[in-house]
């Protein structure tokens, strides 16, 4: 039950350079690290000014990111949530022509769309890359409580305790898949617990 | 999609605003209220011309806040095909008319975090309704009006006594003219541009958007083509069995309602797509005026726009 036709499951593509842009973001976190490094290495990727910040996994990160961090090319952010404030900090003095890469967790990724959203920044101006696990922020539609890193495709609510089932219903403005009390039409009928979001 | 019915209107005042631009208030014949409508609607207004019904689209310039009136201004076009002549000197108070329902093909987009908008000689009359828009919303603006001279400046010089830190106003003579590429090098992120103006400005600040790497999810424009005139053609039309000739100054459209075919329109300047229709035979080529097809399309030579386009042909038969 993981794959569906429900429109609003966010589709990724892979980073490629975007000639028409001016002024290019670039932003990894953990496994997203290697396509950021591709797109940066990629032939063409335009000369224009650029920003590139990167939360590699603690104490690995691809082989080359210290030397890329050393010349300037990368600023190294401790993790996912400090990289989204200097992103949204950075998007601010950011002028028309900008465009935005992100590679990283679905997470990652679905809170770096609500951010360039909440700039303005339209799809032809966003590119994004999966990278890593596909575990899911999930809200719960019941008390509203946010259930980060959920790999199955049941989970018990952080916030009222429900048995939620992980649906493919996504919303951009929560940067979440909605979690439906499970048992709801049927008390006592749940399906069986499967890892389904590794 | 047929025509809508047309609203019967009378024309209450009119009004000079510039040399060549006159402001017309229409309201209902009936007395009732107008359709409400967003800022950067237009309608067509049916005029009864002598030889023929003509038809243009005008954008509306006020706002919903009072439907007892709509305002529209006309600009007397050198090369007028009928249209912009008659509402200049055939109509006064007291003309009746008929106009469609409002329809927006030009409205500010509500995702935006700034609004540019650029405007140039009468393509002010839809910014006219965008500014009126926007001093009640909480959302940036910045207009840039561009007139040949302070006499053909009127509507902006409105624009800016409404809103006087967002409009300004860059006159041919004496100069200098509107720098567009210094006004869009410092937008910030978010702001969408909207253009309007004659066909040259239009493409211009097109050009010098996508050159500075804005993307087209951001760029919003408006321009109606007149039918330009052209030579004769013959046009089958095979669902209503009938074979009509396109005279020189009448556009295909107009040929085909005049021969009482139901064609379906909007904007009839090229620009919607509503009035698309395939081509079943031809035996020439298509003169595509219209900004709505691809340059793919225009090339597969299987539609076309009548309400601007013609052709250069021995045979053409149309599904209509």
């Amino acid at each position: 039950m993981t794959t569906s036709a429900i429109k609003s499951r966010p589709i990724y593509g892979s980073l490629v350079p975007d000639p028409t842009g001016r002024h290019h973001v670039v932003v990894g976190e953990g496994p997203g690290t290697a396509p950021v490094m591709r797109l940066l290495a990629a032939p063409g990727f335009p000369e224009h000014p650029r920003h590139v910040l990167v939360a590699p996994e603690p104490a690995s990160g691809p082989a080359g990111l210290a030397a890329l961090s050393a010349c300037g090319v990368a600023e190294i952010v401790p993790d996912g949530p400090s990289l989204l404030r200097r992103l949204d900090a950075l998007l601010d003095g950011c002028r028309m022509g900008t465009r935005l890469y992100a590679a990283g967790s679905e997470s990652f990724l679905g809170a770096v769309v609500k951010i360039a959203a909440e700039h303005g920044l339209l799809d032809d101006e966003c590119r994004t890359e999966h990278a890593g696990s596909t575990a899911r922020r999930v809200h719960c539609t019941h008390c509203r409580q946010v259930n980060e890193h959920v790999t199955t495709n049941l989970v018990a609510c952080a916030g009222c305790g429900r048995t939620l089932f992980v649906r493919d219903h996504y919303s951009r403005r929560l940067a979440a898949f909605m979690g439906v009390q499970a048992d709801a039409e049927q008390p006592g009928a749940t399906p069986a617990l499967q890892e389904v979001f590794p | 999609m047929t025509p809508a019915a047309t609203i019967p209107v009378v024309v209450r005042e009119v009004r000079p605003v510039t040399p060549l631009i006159r402001r017309f208030t229409l309201a209902r014949e009936d007395g009732l209220p107008l359709p409400a409508f967003s800022a950067g609607a237009h309608v067509v207004v049916v005029m009864p011309g002598a030889a023929r019904t003509l038809r243009n689209p005008y954008s509306l310039m006020g706002t919903s806040a009072d439907l007892s009136t709509y305002d529209i201004a006309v600009r007397l076009s050198e090369t007028s095909r009928g249209g912009s002549r008659f509402m200049h000197e055939a109509v006064a108070p007291g003309s009746k008319l008929a106009i469609t329902p409002p329809v927006n093909l030009f409205p500010l987009d509500k995702l935006a975090r700034r609004h540019l908008l650029l405007c140039g000689g009468v393509g002010i009359t839809p910014v006219s309704a965008h500014v009126r828009e926007l001093v009640h919303g909480g959302v940036p603006f910045e207009v840039h009006c561009g007139a040949r001279s302070i006499e053909h400046a009127t509507l902006a010089l409105e624009l800016r006594a409404i809103a006087p830190d967002a409009v300004a106003i860059h006159l041919d003579t004496p100069g200098p003219t509107m720098d567009v590429e210094a006004i869009l090098a410092e937008q910030p992120l978010g702001t969408h541009l909207y253009v309007c103006g004659p066909g040259g400005m239009i493409e211009n600040v097109i050009a010098t958007a996508r050159a500075a790497g804005w993307p087209e999810s951001h760029i919003h424009w408006e321009r109606f083509t007149a039918p330009p005139a052209g030579k004769p053609f013959e046009v089958t039309l095979s669902r209503s069995g009938k074979r009509i000739t396109v005279p020189p100054e009448m556009s295909l459209l107009e040929a085909i309602e005049a021969a009482g075919v139901d064609a379906p329109f909007l904007c009839r300047g090229g620009a919607c797509g509503q009035c698309e229709t395939t081509v079943l035979a031809l035996d020439g080529t298509l003169l595509h005026h219209d900004v709505y097809l691809s340059a793919d399309q225009k090339a597969a030579g299987d539609r076309i726009m009548p309400c601007v386009s013609r052709a250069d042909c021995r045979t053409l038969v149309l599904d209509r």
